[in-house]
């Protein structure tokens, strides 16, 4: 190691109380490098002292009960950023869940009322076979249905019942006979 | 450089990370002056060293769950209280430079030996003066690696630059100080 490498060394360890083997022998017998080294001790040795500004024991406390006023129990600290973050988005996905179920929700109580609005004014649906009443038919047919469960109560004879079954036409009495337990019905 | 049981702050820490208030209080009474000392260096104000020490405490609290124990408890502080300080110094250089004057006017709470006081304000005032002369992340590397004994390793973290350009500006900072010395006619 040359002089300008070892009093490269020498200030990066200034302040430093042990130097390397190899730079005190170095320094030992150079004597540019040990007039180098004294001097850099001797700073250190002057600055070492410093121990900037000092402080009395009421100016401490009187700090720590200031940071103690200012720090918050961890168990009320406020969210950090990267929980508001997760919290976000945990709200935006049970805000996206809530709406579609609402949204399916109302599409199956739309399609119930479609499908009641279709019965009330009489629409046929597609290759259904069923008839569907007018509003005033159905009305009709439950007033009849009534009679004909008060007849089969009282034991009295089937005229409501031959009455609303001479309304039914051909067709809907075979769709009856396949598909209905008219004893159930009543 | 202040030197702290190392065992009783472990313990501290521990308990602080946990909640404990009180444990974190007995750490800023063990620090407070440490962390003070290397403020004012950098900064040659009392109040605002005092301000920024107190901000150094309280993110620290804010903050402790982040400590991993990968360098020294002390080693966390210091570092945040200079990235703390580097921060003022920058926000104050918009507004004026740190003025030379202010810096001899400090004062010191302690009395004692009016003699020694004496000889102790003057080098507080020479270390203060010379402090001035350094760019601040210079100065926070002389204060780092002088009064704190930190690796270079560790400060190149604290300051977020490379190795090796802080031991080029500890070691500008080491030269710096011997022409400080020559002007002030130090030298026996």
């Amino acid at each position: 190691m040359n002089c300008e490498q070892v009093q490269q060394q020498l200030e990066l360890l200034f302040g430093s109380s042990d130097l390397p083997k190899d730079i005190l022998a170095h320094v030992e017998e150079c004597s540019a490098c040990r007039a180098f080294n004294d001097e850099l001790a001797e700073l250190g040795g002057r600055f070492q002292n410093d121990t900037g500004l000092e402080l009395s024991e009421i100016e401490i406390e009187r700090a720590v009960a200031n940071v103690a006023a200012r720090i918050e129990p961890r168990d009320e600290r406020r969210l950090s950023p990267r929980w508001l973050t997760g919290l976000s988005r945990v709200a935006a996905a049970l805000f996206i869940v809530t709406i579609s179920y609402g949204a399916y929700t109302i599409g199956q109580q739309q399609a119930s009322d479609d499908w009641t609005s279709a019965v009330s004014t009489g629409q046929q649906t597609g290759d259904n076979l069923v008839y569907i009443e007018t509003d005033e038919e159905a009305q009709m047919d439950n007033e009849l249905v009534t009679v004909l469960i008060q007849d089969f109560s009282s034991g009295r004879s089937f005229d409501a019942g031959e009455t609303l079954l001479g309304d039914i036409t051909v067709e809907e009495m075979e769709y009856l006979v396949e598909n209905m337990n008219v004893g159930e019905l009543l | 450089m202040t030197r702290f049981n190392e065992d009783e702050l472990q313990r501290l820490v521990k308990k602080a990370t946990g909640g404990d208030r009180e444990a974190f209080s007995a750490i800023v009474r063990q620090m407070m002056q440490p962390i003070t000392a290397l403020t004012y260096r950098m900064t040659g104000d009392r109040d605002t060293a005092l301000d920024l020490a107190q901000e150094t405490f309280v993110t620290a609290w804010q903050n402790l769950a982040g400590f991993r124990g990968e360098a020294s408890f002390a080693s966390w502080m210091y570092r945040i209280a200079t990235n703390k300080t580097l921060n003022h110094i920058k926000a104050a250089q918009r507004h004026s430079a740190i003025e030379q004057s202010e810096i001899s006017e400090q004062t010191s709470a302690i009395s004692g030996n009016p003699e020694r006081e004496f000889a102790r304000k003057e080098l507080a005032t020479d270390v203060a003066a010379f402090m001035t002369t350094l760019p601040p992340a210079q100065r926070a590397i002389f204060e780092l690696r002088f009064y704190r004994e930190m690796t270079f390793e560790e400060i190149a973290t604290a300051v977020d630059r490379a190795v090796g350009t802080v031991k080029t500006g500890y070691r500008e900072a080491v030269k710096k100080l011997r022409v400080f010395a020559r002007e002030k006619e130090w030298h026996s």
